[in-house]
Protein backbone atom coordinates (compact mmCIF):
# COMPACT_ATOMS: atom_id res chain seq x y z
CA UNK A 1 0.00 0.00 0.00
CA UNK A 2 1.69 3.17 -1.15
CA UNK A 3 -0.88 5.52 0.32
CA UNK A 4 -1.54 4.67 3.92
CA UNK A 5 -5.23 5.35 4.25
CA UNK A 6 -7.64 2.46 4.06
CA UNK A 7 -11.25 2.06 3.06
CA UNK A 8 -12.01 1.43 6.73
CA UNK A 9 -10.41 4.71 7.67
CA UNK A 10 -12.64 6.44 5.15
CA UNK A 11 -15.63 4.73 6.74
CA UNK A 12 -14.61 6.04 10.13
CA UNK A 13 -14.11 9.50 8.64
CA UNK A 14 -17.60 9.43 7.15
CA UNK A 15 -19.12 8.37 10.47
CA UNK A 16 -17.27 11.08 12.36
CA UNK A 17 -18.43 13.75 9.92
CA UNK A 18 -21.99 12.42 10.06
CA UNK A 19 -21.93 12.83 13.84
CA UNK A 20 -20.41 16.29 13.55
CA UNK A 21 -23.01 17.58 11.14
CA UNK A 22 -25.74 16.01 13.29
CA UNK A 23 -24.38 17.79 16.36
CA UNK A 24 -23.52 14.50 18.04
CA UNK A 25 -19.75 14.85 17.98
CA UNK A 26 -18.83 16.69 21.12
CA UNK A 27 -15.48 17.84 19.84
CA UNK A 28 -14.33 19.82 16.80
CA UNK A 29 -13.24 18.35 13.50
CA UNK A 30 -9.47 17.99 14.02
CA UNK A 31 -7.39 17.03 10.97
CA UNK A 32 -3.78 16.12 11.74
CA UNK A 33 -1.16 15.27 9.13
CA UNK A 34 2.32 13.93 9.68
CA UNK A 35 4.82 13.88 6.85
CA UNK A 36 8.35 12.69 6.15
CA UNK A 37 7.48 9.00 6.62
CA UNK A 38 9.50 6.39 4.71
CA UNK A 39 8.17 5.58 1.26
CA UNK A 40 8.83 3.01 -1.44
CA UNK A 41 8.07 5.63 -4.07
CA UNK A 42 10.89 7.82 -5.33
CA UNK A 43 10.52 11.49 -4.47
CA UNK A 44 9.23 13.59 -7.31
CA UNK A 45 10.94 16.55 -8.89
CA UNK A 46 7.65 17.74 -10.30
CA UNK A 47 6.07 19.32 -12.12
CA UNK A 48 3.76 20.12 -9.25
CA UNK A 49 0.38 21.73 -9.60
CA UNK A 50 0.51 25.40 -8.62
CA UNK A 51 -0.82 28.63 -10.10
CA UNK A 52 2.13 28.97 -12.42
CA UNK A 53 1.76 25.48 -13.91
CA UNK A 54 -1.96 24.81 -13.73
CA UNK A 55 -2.70 26.40 -17.09
CA UNK A 56 0.56 25.45 -18.75
CA UNK A 57 -0.81 23.24 -21.49
CA UNK A 58 2.62 21.78 -22.18
CA UNK A 59 2.27 19.82 -18.94
CA UNK A 60 0.14 16.71 -19.06
CA UNK A 61 -2.22 16.64 -16.05
CA UNK A 62 -1.04 13.09 -15.33
CA UNK A 63 2.35 14.54 -14.39
CA UNK A 64 0.71 16.58 -11.61
CA UNK A 65 -0.94 13.42 -10.33
CA UNK A 66 2.32 11.48 -10.26
CA UNK A 67 4.17 14.28 -8.46
CA UNK A 68 1.45 14.60 -5.87
CA UNK A 69 1.26 10.85 -5.42
CA UNK A 70 4.91 10.68 -4.42
CA UNK A 71 4.30 13.27 -1.72
CA UNK A 72 1.22 11.51 -0.40
CA UNK A 73 3.15 8.28 0.13
CA UNK A 74 5.25 10.05 2.77
CA UNK A 75 2.21 11.31 4.69
CA UNK A 76 -0.05 9.83 7.34
CA UNK A 77 -3.47 11.14 8.30
CA UNK A 78 -4.93 11.26 11.79
CA UNK A 79 -8.13 12.55 13.29
CA UNK A 80 -10.21 13.89 10.42
CA UNK A 81 -7.35 14.33 7.97
CA UNK A 82 -7.48 12.34 4.76
CA UNK A 83 -5.43 12.09 1.56
CA UNK A 84 -6.57 14.66 -0.93
CA UNK A 85 -5.47 16.46 -4.06
CA UNK A 86 -6.19 20.16 -4.13
CA UNK A 87 -7.09 21.88 -7.38
CA UNK A 88 -7.10 25.41 -6.04
CA UNK A 89 -4.13 26.19 -8.27
CA UNK A 90 -6.49 26.64 -11.20
CA UNK A 91 -7.40 29.89 -9.54
CA UNK A 92 -10.40 31.50 -7.92
CA UNK A 93 -13.36 31.65 -10.26
CA UNK A 94 -12.36 29.04 -12.84
CA UNK A 95 -15.89 29.01 -14.22
CA UNK A 96 -14.83 32.16 -16.07
CA UNK A 97 -12.13 30.14 -17.85
CA UNK A 98 -14.63 27.48 -18.89
CA UNK A 99 -16.84 30.18 -20.39
CA UNK A 100 -14.28 32.03 -22.46
CA UNK A 101 -11.90 33.99 -20.25
CA UNK A 102 -8.19 33.33 -20.60
CA UNK A 103 -6.50 32.16 -17.39
CA UNK A 104 -3.12 33.76 -16.70
CA UNK A 105 -1.10 32.08 -13.98
CA UNK A 106 0.90 34.23 -11.58
CA UNK A 107 2.96 33.40 -8.52
CA UNK A 108 0.08 32.83 -6.13
CA UNK A 109 -3.06 33.55 -8.07
CA UNK A 110 -4.62 33.26 -11.48
CA UNK A 111 -6.12 36.16 -13.39
CA UNK A 112 -8.98 35.64 -15.80
CA UNK A 113 -8.78 37.89 -18.81
CA UNK A 114 -12.08 38.45 -20.63
CA UNK A 115 -12.38 37.64 -24.34
CA UNK A 116 -12.60 41.38 -25.00
CA UNK A 117 -12.80 44.50 -22.85
CA UNK A 118 -16.01 46.23 -21.89
CA UNK A 119 -18.47 43.75 -23.33
CA UNK A 120 -21.88 45.35 -22.73
CA UNK A 121 -23.78 43.33 -20.18
CA UNK A 122 -26.72 42.81 -22.50
CA UNK A 123 -24.35 41.10 -24.95
CA UNK A 124 -23.08 38.63 -22.39
CA UNK A 125 -24.65 35.22 -22.79
CA UNK A 126 -23.16 32.14 -21.26
CA UNK A 127 -23.38 28.63 -22.63
CA UNK A 128 -21.82 25.29 -21.88
CA UNK A 129 -18.97 24.52 -24.26
CA UNK A 130 -17.92 20.90 -24.23
CA UNK A 131 -14.81 21.73 -26.24
CA UNK A 132 -13.52 24.66 -24.24
CA UNK A 133 -9.82 23.80 -23.74
CA UNK A 134 -9.77 25.06 -20.16
CA UNK A 135 -12.71 22.88 -19.25
CA UNK A 136 -11.09 19.94 -21.03
CA UNK A 137 -7.89 20.47 -19.07
CA UNK A 138 -9.61 20.31 -15.69
CA UNK A 139 -11.76 17.41 -16.87
CA UNK A 140 -8.62 15.55 -17.97
CA UNK A 141 -7.08 16.15 -14.57
CA UNK A 142 -10.06 14.59 -12.83
CA UNK A 143 -9.97 11.63 -15.21
CA UNK A 144 -6.25 11.16 -14.62
CA UNK A 145 -6.75 11.35 -10.86
CA UNK A 146 -9.45 8.72 -10.92
CA UNK A 147 -7.38 6.49 -13.17
CA UNK A 148 -4.46 6.73 -10.75
CA UNK A 149 -6.19 6.61 -7.39
CA UNK A 150 -9.62 5.12 -8.08
CA UNK A 151 -11.13 7.43 -5.51
CA UNK A 152 -8.77 6.56 -2.68
CA UNK A 153 -7.36 10.09 -2.82
CA UNK A 154 -10.11 12.66 -2.62
CA UNK A 155 -9.81 15.19 -5.43
CA UNK A 156 -10.95 18.71 -4.61
CA UNK A 157 -13.55 20.53 -6.64
CA UNK A 158 -11.98 23.42 -8.51
CA UNK A 159 -12.62 26.85 -7.09
CA UNK A 160 -15.30 27.79 -9.59
CA UNK A 161 -15.90 31.09 -7.85
CA UNK A 162 -18.89 33.03 -6.70
CA UNK A 163 -21.43 33.92 -9.36
CA UNK A 164 -20.82 37.67 -9.27
CA UNK A 165 -17.07 37.01 -9.07
CA UNK A 166 -17.28 35.17 -12.37
CA UNK A 167 -19.45 37.86 -13.93
CA UNK A 168 -16.90 40.41 -12.74
CA UNK A 169 -14.23 38.58 -14.75
CA UNK A 170 -16.19 39.36 -17.89
CA UNK A 171 -17.46 42.83 -17.08
CA UNK A 172 -14.76 44.25 -14.86
CA UNK A 173 -15.48 45.21 -11.27
CA UNK A 174 -16.32 48.83 -11.88
CA UNK A 175 -18.67 48.14 -14.76
CA UNK A 176 -20.47 45.44 -12.83
CA UNK A 177 -20.84 47.61 -9.75
CA UNK A 178 -22.53 50.25 -11.87
CA UNK A 179 -24.61 47.63 -13.70
CA UNK A 180 -26.24 46.91 -10.36
CA UNK A 181 -27.84 50.35 -10.63
CA UNK A 182 -27.98 50.78 -14.40
CA UNK A 183 -29.03 47.34 -15.62
CA UNK A 184 -30.31 45.33 -12.67
CA UNK A 185 -32.43 43.09 -14.89
CA UNK A 186 -29.42 42.18 -17.02
CA UNK A 187 -27.37 41.44 -13.92
CA UNK A 188 -30.16 39.19 -12.68
CA UNK A 189 -30.27 37.41 -16.05
CA UNK A 190 -26.51 36.83 -16.03
CA UNK A 191 -26.64 35.59 -12.44
CA UNK A 192 -29.31 33.07 -13.43
CA UNK A 193 -27.38 31.85 -16.48
CA UNK A 194 -24.12 31.56 -14.56
CA UNK A 195 -25.68 29.81 -11.60
CA UNK A 196 -27.22 27.18 -13.88
CA UNK A 197 -23.89 26.65 -15.62
CA UNK A 198 -22.03 26.52 -12.33
CA UNK A 199 -24.02 23.42 -11.48
CA UNK A 200 -23.56 21.92 -14.93
CA UNK A 201 -19.78 21.93 -14.42
CA UNK A 202 -20.02 20.99 -10.76
CA UNK A 203 -22.15 17.96 -11.62
CA UNK A 204 -19.93 16.93 -14.52
CA UNK A 205 -16.79 16.94 -12.39
CA UNK A 206 -18.52 15.11 -9.56
CA UNK A 207 -19.88 12.56 -12.01
CA UNK A 208 -16.33 11.59 -12.97
CA UNK A 209 -15.52 10.92 -9.35
CA UNK A 210 -18.82 9.37 -8.28
CA UNK A 211 -18.30 5.73 -9.36
CA UNK A 212 -15.30 5.17 -7.09
CA UNK A 213 -15.07 8.18 -4.79
CA UNK A 214 -14.38 7.57 -1.13
CA UNK A 215 -15.65 11.07 -0.66
CA UNK A 216 -15.55 14.62 -1.94
CA UNK A 217 -13.87 17.81 -0.98
CA UNK A 218 -13.67 21.38 -2.21
CA UNK A 219 -11.10 24.12 -2.39
CA UNK A 220 -11.12 24.33 1.43
CA UNK A 221 -10.52 20.59 1.92
CA UNK A 222 -13.50 19.82 4.13
CA UNK A 223 -14.48 16.20 3.71
CA UNK A 224 -17.89 15.34 2.30
CA UNK A 225 -19.52 11.97 2.01
CA UNK A 226 -21.58 13.54 -0.77
CA UNK A 227 -20.58 16.48 -2.96
CA UNK A 228 -20.42 19.64 -0.90
CA UNK A 229 -18.99 23.06 -1.48
CA UNK A 230 -17.81 26.18 0.24
CA UNK A 231 -19.82 28.88 -1.50
CA UNK A 232 -18.47 32.35 -1.88
CA UNK A 233 -19.09 35.81 -3.22
CA UNK A 234 -15.96 37.89 -2.78
CA UNK A 235 -17.55 40.61 -4.90
CA UNK A 236 -19.96 41.16 -2.01
CA UNK A 237 -17.14 42.84 -0.11
CA UNK A 238 -17.93 45.96 -2.13
CA UNK A 239 -21.70 46.09 -1.92
CA UNK A 240 -24.19 47.00 0.76
CA UNK A 241 -26.82 44.78 2.35
CA UNK A 242 -29.64 45.94 0.09
CA UNK A 243 -27.84 44.92 -3.10
CA UNK A 244 -26.55 41.75 -1.44
CA UNK A 245 -30.09 40.76 -0.51
CA UNK A 246 -31.27 41.42 -4.05
CA UNK A 247 -28.56 39.81 -6.14
CA UNK A 248 -26.54 37.49 -3.92
CA UNK A 249 -28.55 36.07 -1.03
CA UNK A 250 -31.26 34.47 -3.21
CA UNK A 251 -28.63 32.84 -5.40
CA UNK A 252 -26.72 31.56 -2.37
CA UNK A 253 -29.91 30.18 -0.84
CA UNK A 254 -30.88 28.26 -3.96
CA UNK A 255 -27.31 27.03 -4.54
CA UNK A 256 -26.96 25.91 -0.93
CA UNK A 257 -30.22 23.98 -1.24
CA UNK A 258 -28.67 21.89 -4.02
CA UNK A 259 -25.47 21.09 -2.11
CA UNK A 260 -24.95 18.78 0.81
CA UNK A 261 -23.79 20.71 3.86
CA UNK A 262 -22.99 23.97 2.09
CA UNK A 263 -20.63 26.36 3.84
CA UNK A 264 -20.11 30.05 3.05
CA UNK A 265 -16.65 31.56 2.76
CA UNK A 266 -17.06 34.98 4.35
CA UNK A 267 -13.88 36.70 3.35
CA UNK A 268 -13.10 40.10 4.72
CA UNK A 269 -14.55 42.80 6.89
CA UNK A 270 -16.53 44.13 3.95
CA UNK A 271 -18.77 41.09 4.27
CA UNK A 272 -19.73 41.74 7.88
CA UNK A 273 -22.82 43.78 6.87
CA UNK A 274 -24.14 40.63 5.17
CA UNK A 275 -23.80 38.32 8.14
CA UNK A 276 -27.44 38.49 9.22
CA UNK A 277 -28.59 37.67 5.70
CA UNK A 278 -26.20 34.74 5.55
CA UNK A 279 -27.27 33.39 8.91
CA UNK A 280 -30.88 33.52 7.75
CA UNK A 281 -30.16 31.03 4.94
CA UNK A 282 -31.04 27.66 6.48
CA UNK A 283 -29.23 25.58 3.88
CA UNK A 284 -25.92 27.26 4.63
CA UNK A 285 -24.76 24.97 7.39
CA UNK A 286 -21.51 26.67 8.29
CA UNK A 287 -19.65 29.95 7.97
CA UNK A 288 -15.96 30.23 7.32
CA UNK A 289 -14.99 33.62 8.68
CA UNK A 290 -11.72 35.00 7.40
CA UNK A 291 -10.91 38.62 8.27
CA UNK A 292 -9.17 39.21 4.96
CA UNK A 293 -5.75 40.25 3.80
CA UNK A 294 -4.22 42.86 6.06
CA UNK A 295 -6.76 42.48 8.83
CA UNK A 296 -5.16 41.20 12.01
CA UNK A 297 -6.24 37.62 12.53
CA UNK A 298 -5.70 37.85 16.25
CA UNK A 299 -7.97 40.83 16.57
CA UNK A 300 -10.96 40.09 18.70
CA UNK A 301 -13.64 38.89 16.35
CA UNK A 302 -15.74 37.48 19.21
CA UNK A 303 -18.82 39.42 18.17
CA UNK A 304 -18.76 37.90 14.68
CA UNK A 305 -17.91 34.44 15.93
CA UNK A 306 -20.58 34.57 18.65
CA UNK A 307 -23.25 35.51 16.16
CA UNK A 308 -22.29 32.58 13.96
CA UNK A 309 -22.26 30.16 16.88
CA UNK A 310 -25.56 31.48 18.28
CA UNK A 311 -27.19 30.74 14.92
CA UNK A 312 -26.39 27.06 15.41
CA UNK A 313 -24.26 26.93 12.27
CA UNK A 314 -20.81 25.44 12.20
CA UNK A 315 -17.86 27.78 12.55
CA UNK A 316 -15.00 27.09 10.21
CA UNK A 317 -11.59 28.65 10.91
CA UNK A 318 -10.55 31.10 13.63
CA UNK A 319 -12.12 28.73 16.12
CA UNK A 320 -8.93 27.70 17.84
CA UNK A 321 -6.56 29.27 20.32
CA UNK A 322 -2.82 29.01 19.64
CA UNK A 323 -2.50 26.28 22.28
CA UNK A 324 -4.85 24.08 20.28
CA UNK A 325 -7.93 24.48 22.46
CA UNK A 326 -11.25 25.80 21.17
CA UNK A 327 -11.97 29.50 21.51
CA UNK A 328 -13.51 30.45 24.83
CA UNK A 329 -16.82 31.60 23.42
CA UNK A 330 -17.61 28.20 21.95
CA UNK A 331 -20.03 26.54 24.36
CA UNK A 332 -20.26 23.54 22.09
CA UNK A 333 -16.89 22.55 20.62
CA UNK A 334 -18.85 20.29 18.29
CA UNK A 335 -19.75 23.37 16.27
CA UNK A 336 -16.13 23.97 15.36
CA UNK A 337 -13.87 22.93 12.52
CA UNK A 338 -10.13 23.31 12.84
CA UNK A 339 -7.76 23.68 9.96
CA UNK A 340 -5.27 20.93 9.08
CA UNK A 341 -2.22 20.94 11.30
CA UNK A 342 0.86 19.11 10.13
CA UNK A 343 4.11 17.96 11.72
CA UNK A 344 7.21 16.31 10.36
CA UNK A 345 7.68 12.76 11.63
CA UNK A 346 10.67 13.99 13.64
CA UNK A 347 8.28 16.14 15.67
CA UNK A 348 5.62 13.52 16.12
CA UNK A 349 5.57 14.02 19.88
CA UNK A 350 4.11 17.47 19.28
CA UNK A 351 1.50 15.99 16.98
CA UNK A 352 0.64 13.40 19.61
CA UNK A 353 0.30 16.05 22.31
CA UNK A 354 -2.07 17.97 20.07
CA UNK A 355 -4.04 14.84 19.23
CA UNK A 356 -4.34 13.97 22.92
CA UNK A 357 -6.28 17.19 23.50
CA UNK A 358 -9.10 15.59 21.52
CA UNK A 359 -8.56 11.91 22.19
CA UNK A 360 -7.03 11.38 18.77
CA UNK A 361 -4.30 8.81 18.52
CA UNK A 362 -1.37 9.85 16.34
CA UNK A 363 0.55 6.71 15.43
CA UNK A 364 4.17 6.74 14.41
CA UNK A 365 3.74 4.74 11.24
CA UNK B 1 -25.13 82.87 -4.09
CA UNK B 2 -27.33 80.22 -5.70
CA UNK B 3 -28.83 77.43 -3.66
CA UNK B 4 -26.95 74.28 -4.58
CA UNK B 5 -28.74 71.95 -2.18
CA UNK B 6 -30.50 70.05 -4.96
CA UNK B 7 -27.34 69.70 -7.04
CA UNK B 8 -25.46 68.43 -3.98
CA UNK B 9 -28.15 65.86 -3.38
CA UNK B 10 -28.26 64.71 -6.99
CA UNK B 11 -24.49 64.20 -7.06
CA UNK B 12 -24.67 62.29 -3.80
CA UNK B 13 -27.38 59.98 -5.12
CA UNK B 14 -25.71 59.53 -8.49
CA UNK B 15 -28.41 61.04 -10.68
CA UNK B 16 -26.25 61.82 -13.69
CA UNK B 17 -28.92 63.16 -16.03
CA UNK B 18 -30.35 65.52 -13.42
CA UNK B 19 -26.88 66.72 -12.44
CA UNK B 20 -26.15 67.59 -16.07
CA UNK B 21 -29.42 69.42 -16.36
CA UNK B 22 -28.88 71.38 -13.16
CA UNK B 23 -25.35 72.37 -14.19
CA UNK B 24 -26.57 73.41 -17.65
CA UNK B 25 -29.35 75.45 -16.05
CA UNK B 26 -26.92 77.10 -13.69
CA UNK B 27 -24.56 78.02 -16.53
CA UNK B 28 -27.43 79.27 -18.69
CA UNK B 29 -28.50 81.52 -15.87
CA UNK B 30 -25.04 83.02 -15.74
CA UNK B 31 -23.77 80.93 -12.89
CA UNK B 32 -20.08 81.03 -12.09
CA UNK B 33 -18.26 77.82 -13.08
CA UNK B 34 -15.94 77.91 -10.08
CA UNK B 35 -18.89 78.33 -7.76
CA UNK B 36 -20.88 75.55 -9.45
CA UNK B 37 -17.92 73.23 -9.05
CA UNK B 38 -17.00 74.16 -5.51
CA UNK B 39 -20.49 74.67 -4.10
CA UNK B 40 -22.55 72.40 -6.30
CA UNK B 41 -20.54 69.35 -7.32
CA UNK B 42 -17.66 68.75 -4.92
CA UNK B 43 -19.72 68.90 -1.69
CA UNK B 44 -21.97 66.10 -2.96
CA UNK B 45 -18.92 63.95 -3.56
CA UNK B 46 -17.45 64.88 -0.19
CA UNK B 47 -20.66 63.84 1.52
CA UNK B 48 -20.64 60.46 -0.19
CA UNK B 49 -16.97 60.09 0.77
CA UNK B 50 -17.79 60.64 4.42
CA UNK B 51 -20.69 58.23 4.27
CA UNK B 52 -18.43 55.66 2.62
CA UNK B 53 -15.88 56.08 5.38
CA UNK B 54 -18.62 55.47 7.94
CA UNK B 55 -20.01 52.41 6.12
CA UNK B 56 -23.28 54.18 5.41
CA UNK B 57 -22.88 53.65 1.67
CA UNK B 58 -20.80 51.18 -0.32
CA UNK B 59 -18.70 51.08 -3.48
CA UNK B 60 -21.51 51.13 -6.08
CA UNK B 61 -22.98 54.26 -4.51
CA UNK B 62 -19.58 55.95 -4.64
CA UNK B 63 -19.16 54.99 -8.28
CA UNK B 64 -22.46 56.39 -9.42
CA UNK B 65 -21.91 59.57 -7.41
CA UNK B 66 -18.50 60.02 -9.02
CA UNK B 67 -19.99 59.46 -12.44
CA UNK B 68 -22.62 62.11 -11.78
CA UNK B 69 -19.98 64.55 -10.55
CA UNK B 70 -17.82 63.91 -13.60
CA UNK B 71 -20.78 64.55 -15.89
CA UNK B 72 -21.13 67.92 -14.23
CA UNK B 73 -17.43 68.79 -14.30
CA UNK B 74 -17.26 67.89 -18.00
CA UNK B 75 -19.77 70.64 -18.70
CA UNK B 76 -17.63 73.07 -16.73
CA UNK B 77 -14.38 72.28 -18.51
CA UNK B 78 -14.71 74.99 -21.22
CA UNK B 79 -15.03 77.52 -18.41
CA UNK B 80 -12.08 76.09 -16.52
CA UNK B 81 -9.70 76.41 -19.45
CA UNK B 82 -9.36 80.12 -18.98
CA UNK B 83 -7.71 79.57 -15.65
CA UNK B 84 -10.70 80.59 -13.61
CA UNK B 85 -10.47 77.38 -11.69
CA UNK B 86 -7.10 76.15 -10.49
CA UNK B 87 -6.78 72.55 -9.40
CA UNK B 88 -5.06 72.26 -6.02
CA UNK B 89 -2.52 69.94 -7.58
CA UNK B 90 -1.86 66.82 -9.62
CA UNK B 91 -1.59 63.19 -8.54
CA UNK B 92 -0.53 60.18 -10.54
CA UNK B 93 -2.17 56.98 -9.42
CA UNK B 94 -1.92 53.31 -10.24
CA UNK B 95 -1.93 49.74 -8.98
CA UNK B 96 1.60 48.44 -8.65
CA UNK B 97 3.29 45.98 -10.96
CA UNK B 98 2.01 42.41 -10.78
CA UNK B 99 -1.36 43.45 -9.39
CA UNK B 100 -4.45 43.82 -11.56
CA UNK B 101 -6.91 44.91 -8.88
CA UNK B 102 -8.31 48.31 -9.64
CA UNK B 103 -11.34 49.10 -7.53
CA UNK B 104 -9.43 50.47 -4.55
CA UNK B 105 -7.29 52.57 -6.85
CA UNK B 106 -10.36 53.82 -8.70
CA UNK B 107 -12.08 54.78 -5.48
CA UNK B 108 -9.10 56.87 -4.42
CA UNK B 109 -9.04 58.45 -7.86
CA UNK B 110 -12.69 59.41 -7.55
CA UNK B 111 -12.23 60.82 -4.08
CA UNK B 112 -9.21 62.85 -5.22
CA UNK B 113 -11.24 64.21 -8.12
CA UNK B 114 -13.94 64.96 -5.60
CA UNK B 115 -11.44 67.33 -3.97
CA UNK B 116 -10.75 68.97 -7.31
CA UNK B 117 -7.32 67.40 -7.65
CA UNK B 118 -6.18 66.55 -11.19
CA UNK B 119 -5.57 62.82 -11.43
CA UNK B 120 -3.46 60.96 -13.98
CA UNK B 121 -4.59 57.35 -13.88
CA UNK B 122 -1.89 54.90 -14.94
CA UNK B 123 -4.16 51.87 -14.55
CA UNK B 124 -3.01 48.55 -13.12
CA UNK B 125 0.25 46.57 -13.28
CA UNK B 126 2.25 49.82 -13.21
CA UNK B 127 6.02 49.63 -12.82
CA UNK B 128 7.99 51.89 -10.50
CA UNK B 129 9.56 53.53 -13.51
CA UNK B 130 6.15 54.30 -15.02
CA UNK B 131 5.00 55.94 -11.78
CA UNK B 132 8.06 58.16 -11.62
CA UNK B 133 8.10 59.02 -15.30
CA UNK B 134 4.44 60.01 -15.16
CA UNK B 135 5.06 62.15 -12.10
CA UNK B 136 7.86 63.98 -13.92
CA UNK B 137 5.91 64.40 -17.15
CA UNK B 138 2.83 65.76 -15.40
CA UNK B 139 4.61 67.82 -12.74
CA UNK B 140 2.70 65.81 -10.19
CA UNK B 141 3.06 66.61 -6.52
CA UNK B 142 1.65 63.25 -5.45
CA UNK B 143 2.17 59.61 -6.38
CA UNK B 144 -0.52 57.19 -5.17
CA UNK B 145 0.27 53.47 -5.22
CA UNK B 146 -2.29 50.76 -4.60
CA UNK B 147 -1.83 47.02 -3.97
CA UNK B 148 -4.16 44.27 -2.88
CA UNK B 149 -1.72 41.39 -2.92
CA UNK B 150 0.92 40.88 -0.26
CA UNK B 151 3.23 39.65 -3.01
CA UNK B 152 3.09 42.96 -4.87
CA UNK B 153 3.62 45.21 -1.85
CA UNK B 154 7.41 45.33 -2.36
CA UNK B 155 6.81 47.20 -5.61
CA UNK B 156 5.86 50.20 -3.51
CA UNK B 157 9.35 50.34 -2.09
CA UNK B 158 10.65 50.24 -5.65
CA UNK B 159 8.61 53.36 -6.39
CA UNK B 160 10.21 55.17 -3.45
CA UNK B 161 13.67 54.09 -4.60
CA UNK B 162 12.99 55.02 -8.22
CA UNK B 163 11.83 58.48 -7.14
CA UNK B 164 15.14 58.91 -5.31
CA UNK B 165 17.11 57.79 -8.36
CA UNK B 166 15.21 60.25 -10.55
CA UNK B 167 15.95 63.06 -8.12
CA UNK B 168 12.30 63.87 -7.43
CA UNK B 169 11.90 62.24 -4.03
CA UNK B 170 11.78 65.58 -2.18
CA UNK B 171 9.24 66.97 -4.63
CA UNK B 172 6.64 64.21 -4.50
CA UNK B 173 4.42 63.01 -1.71
CA UNK B 174 4.22 59.23 -2.01
CA UNK B 175 0.98 57.77 -0.73
CA UNK B 176 0.28 54.05 -0.44
CA UNK B 177 -2.82 52.03 0.30
CA UNK B 178 -4.65 48.74 -0.16
CA UNK B 179 -5.89 45.93 2.04
CA UNK B 180 -2.52 44.45 3.09
CA UNK B 181 -0.82 47.81 3.65
CA UNK B 182 -0.17 49.13 7.15
CA UNK B 183 1.38 52.22 8.68
CA UNK B 184 4.34 50.08 9.75
CA UNK B 185 4.92 49.04 6.16
CA UNK B 186 4.67 52.65 5.03
CA UNK B 187 7.28 53.68 7.58
CA UNK B 188 9.51 50.76 6.69
CA UNK B 189 9.70 51.55 2.97
CA UNK B 190 10.00 55.29 3.49
CA UNK B 191 6.72 56.30 1.85
CA UNK B 192 5.06 59.49 3.08
CA UNK B 193 1.51 58.53 3.84
CA UNK B 194 -0.74 55.55 4.41
CA UNK B 195 -4.48 55.76 4.81
CA UNK B 196 -6.88 52.93 5.38
CA UNK B 197 -9.67 54.17 3.13
CA UNK B 198 -10.17 56.17 -0.04
CA UNK B 199 -11.86 59.12 1.56
CA UNK B 200 -9.06 59.60 4.08
CA UNK B 201 -6.55 59.34 1.25
CA UNK B 202 -8.20 62.26 -0.51
CA UNK B 203 -8.26 64.26 2.72
CA UNK B 204 -4.55 63.60 3.24
CA UNK B 205 -3.71 64.51 -0.34
CA UNK B 206 -5.56 67.79 -0.14
CA UNK B 207 -4.00 68.61 3.23
CA UNK B 208 -0.56 68.06 1.70
CA UNK B 209 -1.32 70.23 -1.31
CA UNK B 210 -2.70 73.01 0.87
CA UNK B 211 0.35 73.08 3.13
Amino acid sequence: MEIHFSHEQFQTLRQTYQKWWAGELKRPIVPIVTYGHPSTVSPSNGPFLWCGTAWDFSIDPRQFIESHHAGLTTQRWHGEAFPHFSTTAFGPGTLAAFLGCTPIGAWNTVWFKPPCEDIPIEELHFEFDENNPNYRRVLNLYEAAMEKWHGSVVVGMVDMGGILDVLQSFRGAENLLMDLYDDPDEVARCVKELQELWFVYYNKFNAIMAPEAEGYTDWYHMYGEKPGYILQSDFSYMIGPKIFDTFVAPELASSAAKITNAVYHMDGIGQIPHLDSLLAIDDIKGIQWQPGVGEPEKQNWDDILSRILASGKKLIYLAQKPDGHPIDIANDPGQLYFEDRSWHINDIVEAQKYGNLYGIEVKES
Amino acid sequence: MRDYTELNRMVETGKTKIVKQLVEDALAEGGNAKEILEQGLLPGMNTIGEKFKNNEVFVPEVLIAARAMNAGTTLLKPYMANGAIQAPGTAVIGTVKGDLHDIGKNLVKMMLEGKGITVVDLGTDVSAEQFVNAAVENNAQIICCSALLTTTMPEMEAVVEKAKEAGIREKVFIMIGGAPITQEFCDMIGADCYTSDASSAADAALAYLNK
